[in-house]
């Protein structure tokens, strides 16, 4: 599958996904040969879809999607690239700090489940329709959100020596109860 | 049994099967690094894995952002241990861009140098384990002794054999010694003869095909959809390199194919591998040939402080486009830094590439997709 | 009386002689592979404890000994000590009834052959019984692959033992090796001589047939739960004990037992039975695993069709010509032989690359590689 590599400019990609999302983006902007899209948390779905279809566009490879806590909002922001021409699209969401919830686009790019299952354990942002939002990188029970700004250490040390705050782990779905061998 | 002598419902009670669950848990010899798969099986077909992360999670993200951009330089070459040098040249990279820097041409040069035969040796581990995945012993011990060689010849240019902490933002570290020269030319003269040899035993091994060829297939559009780059999506026929899309820093320059496979098999995930080394011989000879004189560094204060901003910036490492996004209010230390690693899509894609085959072939299509735990759980 | 002296004369001997065999093997193979695969993979393998290295065994042996005995909780006591004792019969056994020598054999008897085959089948026993012992999914898998498997390949090499005996004549291997005094059978009958290694091979579970211990994947397989010295009896004394007896039966049966150049002696059986050993250690190096769908679809697709064949045109030229029936069997054995050597390694190959070369030539790429370098589209 040799692609025929078109040359787009970042301008040119800036006006057509202009005229593509019409009023869905709220925002474009091209920083450094990126172009960045800004839309709102409902309208996501709805615009990563019409990206990843277009024909010129065809933005079908999802690179990451990011969480940053900016202290007072919360983004998500969803890295495209293309086949078909090289310039990347960023596509930037706002969400509101204290209750950031966004819709998932899982069913659009499956790689993105993995992606949003991380954004949640880090951040705590809430991916509305995802199949199978659970921690993946911390453990399975873990109730606070590492990479906010305001997270604190989970386990607090008395002068006595003594720690607390661990308990036994959730088991996974799937494993049996007993002590099993393997 | 009803008259007939067929067996009626009541009686299926008695053949009573269930589903085994089986745990490949994070000390295993073949689940590279600490990967744990939750396997569920029916006998030996697998119904399906859960791939459970997070066992070698140390916060690299958390971390940066209590660190100067210097002071995080030494950290990051541990991500993706084996492939170090990437990591570090692209989170100079980010910095570098951010702050809207020009590194010299000869740094230039010797990062593609170093980077071209890191590179080589990630290629090694990689084809090594999916030999030792599979059973065969030998190409192990063979692609191990010739890692020695270039890495004798990184350390003689770096200082360490592993975790190179060599890029700087502007440039690279100290300048090649003059030794370096010699002895790379001489490698590079006599490892093709030794590609050639891991071939000749590897790949018209009618065993080794008969448990390769059509085995773990990646589409081209699955790869796609899944975030995979890299030597396991050009396998499947997605004809994307970062180092000749985006052409970063002195590869334009250079002259060499980029191998595509045609089925996206674990055959054609090993061949890729193969070819890119020897693309990589081209590079480095193009790149040594071209040196130019010059300062290998920028004199940069170390406390470096990036005007306000975020971008991406992305190179092609041994298993993929590994990334890094870059977030700066100015300060002296990153807001947000956030890594993107290639094997964290690779193992996302093993739920739905695995079912439906046994456990050894599991074993195998994990062996050719290259895994490396060290960047995906970070 | 007469019950103790024969105890004394006939038994105790044979036994102390058995269990020396098996013990020689325990120490001298694993070493010999431990060198020979490092000299392959470009190393030097164990070479400092003693001269050369010749202590490492022992060394290795005294480290496993010492260790601490651990049985599982859950698992079967009984059978979990049990199962290296059952496997060990098989080498025990089998040596009964080889010859060492001209006048040597522990126990003559007339139906050798079946008594071979016969006590070759409980090394299964032993492997299935540790498997289900342990009380771990990892080694019950280990014993159940090990079980198919092991049957499987019994028939080839069943069937291969019958042709020997047709072609003697007789059961029993003394009059084996007495009716090779002119060629030896590996030479009548190659294709023979090939079927009975491979199957062997895929007896004694080594590489490319190891799966029931397949380190990568099952961790040891039947053996994970067996650690100290019962890993050691595994391991060494029973693992390269069935090697040992495997090449012993093999060398009686085709290459002339204790024959030799100028005298019969057991030394000339102990230089076939190493040479076998050795190219069991060459497989090892060099081959990767085979799938357990493959590995039982070789079995009886391939060998067990083309043994049977064998035995059938080897009784057919007996019948047809009784008086010199050996040469039409040579003739017929090594043209098989010559047709494998042209055509096998490239047919193969072709099959299974039939597809890739197919689309290789519709999209007219001679090779796997496109593209090139020259990039840089960054606007």
């Amino acid at each position: 599958m040799t692609a025929e590599v078109l040359k787009l400019t970042a301008p040119e990609v800036l006006e057509h996904a202009r005229e593509l999302l019409g009023k869905l983006a709220l925002d474009l902007i091209i920083s450094d040969w990126h172009v960045v899209i800004e839309v709102g948390p409902e309208d996501l779905p709805e615009a990563a879809l019409r990206l990843r279809d277009d024909k010129k566009l065809s933005c079908k490879y999802l690179s990451t999607i990011i969480g940053v806590d900016y202290e007072e909002w919360m983004e998500t922001l969803y890295m495209l690239r293309s086949q078909d021409h090289s310039v990347p699209v960023r596509l930037r969401v706002k969400l509101n700090r204290e209750q950031p919830e966004v819709p998932s686009v899982a069913y659009i790019w499956s790689g993105a489940n993995w992606h949003e299952r991380e954004a949640y354990d880090f951040f705590g942002i809430q991916f509305q329709g995802h199949p199978d939002l659970r921690h993946i990188l911390t453990r399975e029970d873990l109730d606070s959100f590492p990479l906010r700004k305001d997270a604190r250490p989970h386990r607090k040390r008395r002068r006595s020596g003594q720690v607390t705050g661990i308990e036994e782990p959730v088991r996974l779905p799937g494993e049996p109860d007993k002590r099993e061998r393997s | 049994m009803s008259a007939a002598g067929e067996i009626t419902g009541q009686d299926r009670s008695i053949l009573h099967l269930e589903e085994m669950v089986l745990n490949m848990g994070p000390q295993h010899p073949s689940t590279h690094g600490v990967l744990r798969l939750v396997l569920h099986l029916d006998g030996e077909m697998l119904i399906s894995v859960d791939p459970v992360l997070g066992y070698l999670h140390r916060g690299f993200e958390k971390l940066a952002e209590n660190r100067t951009y210097l002071q995080y330089l030494a950290m990051i070459s541990r991500l993706d241990y084996l492939s170090g040098i990437f990591m570090e040249w692209s989170y100079v990279r980010s910095v570098e861009a951010l702050m809207d820097i020009e590194v010299p041409k000869r740094a230039e040069y010797i990062r593609v140098i170093i980077g071209e035969l890191n590179r080589i040796i990630s290629h090694h581990v990689a084809i090594g384990d999916f030999m030792l995945n599979l059973g065969a012993v030998t190409p192990f011990f063979w692609v191990f002794r010739d890692r020695e060689d270039v890495m004798d010849m990184l350390e003689m240019v770096t200082g360490q054999r592993m975790m190179y902490n060599f890029m700087r933002v502007g440039g690279v570290r100290w300048d090649l010694p003059d030794a370096f020269e010699t002895d790379c030319r001489k490698f590079l003269k006599e490892f093709p003869g030794r590609i050639d040899e891991y071939e000749q035993l590897i790949t018209e091994n009618e065993i080794f095909l008969s448990r390769t060829l059509g085995m773990g297939i990646i589409k081209p559009y699955e790869a796609l959809d899944y975030g995979i780059s890299g030597p396991n999506a050009r396998a499947a026929g997605v004809d994307w390199d970062l180092r000749r899309e985006v052409g970063y820093s002195v590869y334009p320059e250079f002259d060499f194919d980029v191998p595509l496979g045609l089925h996206g098999d674990c055959f054609d995930r090993y061949k890729c591998r193969i070819e890119e080394m020897r693309q990589s011989v081209r590079i480095v000879e193009q790149a040594l040939d071209s040196l130019c004189g010059g300062p290998v560094n920028l004199k940069l204060p170390p406390m470096l402080r990036p005007p306000a901003g975020d971008l991406y910036r992305a190179v092609e490492s041994p298993r993929g486009e590994f990334g890094v996004y870059l977030v700066s209010r100015g300060g002296l230390r990153p807001w947000r830094l956030k890594l993107r690693d290639p094997t964290f899509s690779a193992i996302s894609m093993i739920p739905k590439l695995t079912p439906g085959y046994k456990i050894a072939d599991v074993v195998a299509i994990c062996g050719s997709l290259d895994l490396l735990m060290g960047g995906v759980d970070r | 009386m007469s019950s103790i002296s024969d105890f004394l004369t006939n038994f105790l001997p044979g036994f102390a002689i058995a269990l020396g065999v098996i013990a020689a093997s325990a120490v001298v193979f694993p070493f010999a592979m431990r060198r020979l695969w490092g000299f392959i993979c470009d190393r030097l393998g164990p070479n400092r404890v003693g001269p050369q290295g010749l202590l490492q065994p022992f060394a290795d042996g005294l480290k496993l000994f010492i260790k601490e005995d651990i049985t599982p909780a859950q698992a079967n006591r009984l059978l979990f000590l049990l199962a290296p004792a059952v496997a060990l019969t098989t080498p025990m056994l089998m040596q009964m009834v080889i010859p060492f020598s001209e006048d040597y054999t522990m126990v003559d008897l007339n139906i050798g052959l079946i008594y071979v085959v016969a006590v070759g089948a409980f090394s299964v026993l032993g492997i299935l019984i540790a498997g289900w012992a342990s009380n771990n999914k990892y080694s019950l898998v280990g014993g159940l692959r090990a079980a198919a498997q092991m049957i499987s390949y019994e028939i080839p090499l069943i069937l291969t033992i019958i042709i020997v005996a047709l072609l003697t004549g007789s059961l029993s291997l003394n009059k084996v090796v007495a009716a090779q005094d002119s060629v030896w059978f590996a030479l009548v009958q190659p294709l023979g001589f090939i079927i009975y290694v491979i199957a062997g091979v895929a007896e004694l579970n080594r590489t490319p047939f190891d799966l029931p211990e397949a380190e990568s994947e099952l961790v040891s397989g039947y053996n994970t739960e067996y650690g100290g010295f019962r890993y050691a009896f595994f391991a060494a004394l029973i693992e390269w004990g069935n090697v040992t007896v495997w090449a012993m039966a093999g060398s009686t049966l085709f290459l002339g037992g204790w024959r030799g150049p100028f005298f019969g002696s057991p030394f000339w059986l102990a230089l076939k039975v190493f040479i076998m050993a050795l190219v069991i250690i060459w497989f090892f190096t060099t081959f990767p695993r085979l799938q357990i769908d493959q590995l039982m679809s070789f079995a009886w697709k391939i060998l067990i069709p083309l043994s049977l064949l064998n035995l059938a045109a080897t009784g057919l030229f007996i019948v047809l010509w009784p008086d010199n029936f050996l040469l039409p069997t040579a003739i017929l054995s090594w043209s098989c032989i010559a047709l494998f050597i042209l055509f096998f390694p490239g047919a193969v190959k072709k099959v299974l690359m039939r597809k890739r070369l197919k689309l290789l030539a519709e999209k007219k790429l001679t090779a796997l590689i496109t593209g090139t370098g020259r990039g840089g589209i960054r606007s």
